[in-house]
């Protein structure tokens, strides 16, 4: 027997309401919409450095030495608020440390490492680059970064992803 | 003069575990007019909320607290009631999860978005997932949005998968939509 496959019209009742009269252009709902996310700057940019304790609290818990893979997924998860927050309100510098540290961690879980020095090295990269922290000068910022290549490069730890393109609609 | 959208009266219901997404894409949807939200972080959640409010939206993260979020579009994808089944869905995917956004694909989604959410984006993906007349498939190894469907225009070449043959084509009435909302309710 040959496997069945319907194909349904469905009406677009999202489509029915958007139509409706009224309403506002997009660049209008865009503007709107950036200075809404703009009135939450303040209270998240101060929750950023307690997103990197929170990640160096599940870290510290698991010793100096060796960090199990359930922790790195822990971190992991967490990490994902951290990239929000500095992704949404513009540091690009703690995006790229965070980004690497999921790098890291995937790849740990992956390779099964347990060595809990990369995480604790990538935990105080976040530091420095945390809101509130001296800025680093654009020397310093490659210097570090170059830094946490050397420590992926060692650990055999590529990028997760390698060239993410914004999924387009569909 | 620029084509206007009205998201006044759309509910939509907002399921992640992130609480600083879940306040940006609040944020976001309320400078768009949709002031009518709802917000949870887990699936089960999301599953009794669905079921018993009507929602015209949902956007999930694709990992939730609880499940991942294609169990949540699979439950949603093969609910009795219509009015669920056919929800438009947009996944929200972070960096960290990129990997699956192949399976969220897979799993039914209208449309996935990659995290930290611009509100250009959600926009156009929301306008996108409403101005698409986009069929709906039901066959054996997927439910959900047609994904040779892009852009206005089927891909060529009908009939490239196993579980294209035998297609039958019909359409969702109100009526049975209407039946499938009294089964909920």
């Amino acid at each position: 027997m040959g496997a069945s496959c319907k194909v349904i019209r469905v009406k677009n009742r999202l489509g029915q309401l958007l139509r409706m009269p009224g309403g506002i252009a997009r660049e209008e709902a865009v503007q709107a919409a950036g200075q809404a996310v703009g009135t939450l700057r303040d209270e998240y940019v101060n929750a950023i450095p307690g997103e990197v304790e929170a990640l160096e609290a599940i870290a510290a818990g698991a010793g100096q030495r060796r960090i199990s893979a359930q922790k790195l997924q822990a971190m992991l998860d967490r990490a994902g608020q951290l990239l929000t927050l500095s992704g949404t309100f513009g540091y690009d510098l703690l995006d790229e440390v965070v980004k690497r540290f999921c790098d890291l961690a995937s790849g740990m879980i992956e390779k099964g490492i347990d060595e809990a020095a990369p995480v604790h090295v990538h935990l105080r990269a976040m530091r420095l680059v945390c809101p509130g922290s001296a800025p680093l000068d654009e020397n310093a910022a490659d210097h570090m970064l170059s830094g946490l290549q050397k420590v992926h490069a060692h650990y055999g730890i590529t990028r997760l992803v390698q060239d993410f393109e914004e999924p387009q609609p569909g | 003069m620029d084509e206007k959208f009205n998201f006044n009266n759309i509910t939509a219901l907002v399921v992640d575990g992130d609480r600083y997404s879940t306040g940006i894409v609040s944020q976001i949807l309320r400078g768009f007019g949709l002031n009518r939200h709802f917000i949870t972080q887990k699936g089960a959640d999301a599953e009794k909320m669905l079921g018993a409010e009507k929602f015209d939206l949902l956007i999930t993260e694709c990992v939730l607290p609880d499940m991942n979020a294609g169990e949540l579009v699979r439950w949603i994808r093969r609910h009795v009631s219509q009015r669920i089944r056919y929800i438009p869905v947009v996944m929200l995917t972070g960096y960290a999860h990129v990997s699956n956004v192949m399976a969220a694909r897979d799993s039914g989604v209208n449309s996935v978005v990659r995290k930290p959410v611009a509100p250009t984006t959600l926009f156009d993906h929301i306008i996108w997932s409403a101005r698409m007349e986009r069929p709906f498939i039901e066959a054996d190894g997927y439910v959900g949005p047609c994904r040779r469907f892009k852009y206005g225009e089927p891909a060529p070449g009908l009939n490239r998968r196993s579980t294209d043959h035998a297609a039958d084509e019909e359409a969702a009435t109100d009526a049975e939509i209407q039946k499938s909302e009294e089964t909920v309710s």
